[in-house]
């Protein structure tokens, strides 16, 4: 290494572990010195990066995650203010019932993308995920898939409207395709997922719902069928029961 | 359940702080940058079973933290708040060398300050950011060079902070 890249690698990773770096700093009295002043400005750096953070920050995000939590009681039960809301929210869902299919989808597009934003990992693993990964990863939302839907790369849960639900991803022709499989219907009907970078469809599927999401131009007609033929609800195990599955607030079931 | 819990709790707890330090340095704003960190941490509970390897999490949680940015504040250009960070050097009492370099950090174009804060604060090597930030670790190294080298020269024409661009000469 020379001066001259020693001191691009200065500006650029100074805490730089490489041994020829190193060693020219041993045998090098001028960049020895650069990295001495170096450092000092990294000190000052740091310090400049380390702002206050708000007092409490912690504590306030868990008690809104509290909020939110499926292990806790739902938070509609939670406080009578929220009841309230939601009862106001569906008075005027039902005023609005004209425009209601248009605000569903639209909803439902804005939930699905969200979802899917939220979980950018899901989409970068590249390793195909075996069946009986597929399988343990599922069994605890009550569900199973019997049979192939394509070459899954992810398998998880995520958690829709307080209920664990099925999050699947497989390869597509030109994208990854999210699959989210929910014990309960959150739809009545088919619709469509629409936004600038996703399109997909929501459908019902026996007790459930199955949700895929690709990209626009992918064809999602094969993996919806194979998905359709695959799923399984097994009851259940492992998943939760009672009126906390047939009330999820703003579902049109 | 009561797992989940607990493991949220030590992720909030472990990496509230440094996220809410990055998250203003990309909006400058205190109650935005507050916000962006509770939506993360929200976001990062609902999908917290995709996140199989703890050591991966501080990277995961800046991912979603920095495409919640992107969605909330697509078209939302932060000013360059003297108020906002007159006030963070009041409560902290920062010394004069750390205040300047705050200011030059503000000063510099988002995508250089963006590169050097993530690299301050998570202590990632080029490829670790390379793939943090979806960028050719290439295109990293000159940003962070890019940037050293800008905030220095903002620095140095800084006639109230004598020495810090060049660090102390004895």
């Amino acid at each position: 290494m020379n001066c001259i890249e020693f001191r691009r690698v200065l500006l650029t990773e100074p805490n730089t572990a490489d041994a020829e770096f190193a060693e020219h700093r041993r045998s090098c009295p001028e960049c020895a010195e650069a990295i001495e002043r170096s450092m000092h400005f990294e000190d000052v750096l740091r310090q400049a990066v380390n702002v206050r953070v708000p007092e409490n920050l912690a504590s306030r995000i868990l008690l809104k995650q509290s909020f939110q939590s499926p292990a806790e009681s739902p938070w509609w039960r939670r406080r009578r203010v929220y009841a309230l809301a939601a009862s106001l929210l569906l008075a005027m869902g039902l005023a609005f019932m004209g425009l209601s299919a248009h605000f569903e989808q639209r909803r439902l597009s804005e939930e699905f993308v969200a979802l899917i934003n939220g979980a950018p990992y899901a989409l970068t693993t590249n390793e195909s995920v075996g069946s009986n990964a597929i399988s343990a990863a599922l069994e605890p939302v009550g569900l199973d898939l019997e049979g192939p839907i394509g070459d899954v790369t992810f398998a998880g849960r995520c958690i829709i409207r307080g209920k664990v639900s099925g999050h699947i991803v497989v390869k597509g022709e030109t994208a990854p395709i999210t699959v989210f499989l929910i014990r309960d219907r959150l739809v009545s009907g088919r619709a469509v997922i629409r936004s600038d970078h996703y399109r997909g469809v929501v459908l019902p599927q026996g007790t459930g719902t199955i949700a895929i999401v690709g990209s626009p131009g992918e064809a999602l007609d094969g993996i919806e069928a194979r998905v359709r033929s695959a799923v399984r609800w097994t009851g259940t195990h492992g998943a939760r029961s009672g009126p906390y599955e047939t009330q999820i607030p703003g579902l049109s079931v | 359940m009561q797992n989940s819990q607990a493991r949220f709790e030590k992720l909030v707890n472990a990496l509230s702080s440094d996220l809410f330090r990055y998250a203003f340095m990309l909006c400058r704003n205190r109650a935005m940058a507050e916000d962006l960190v509770q939506e993360t941490f929200m976001r990062a509970w609902r999908f917290l079973d995709s996140l199989r390897d703890e050591r991966k999490a501080k990277r995961w949680l800046l991912t979603i933290l920095r495409r919640e940015f992107a969605r909330q504040f697509e078209r939302y250009q932060p000013p360059f708040d003297d108020i906002e960070l007159e006030e963070i050097a009041a409560d902290d009492g920062v010394n004069p060398e750390v205040w300047a370099v705050r200011r030059g950090l503000a000063k510099l174009p988002d995508k250089y300050r963006e590169v050097l804060v993530l690299q301050v604060i998570g202590g990632y090597t080029g490829a670790e950011m390379a793939k943090l930030l979806e960028l050719p670790r290439a295109t990293v190294n000159t940003r962070l060079f890019r940037a050293r080298q800008q905030l220095r020269g903002i620095l140095e024409s800084d006639d109230e902070t004598p020495g810090v661009g060049e660090g102390r000469r004895s």
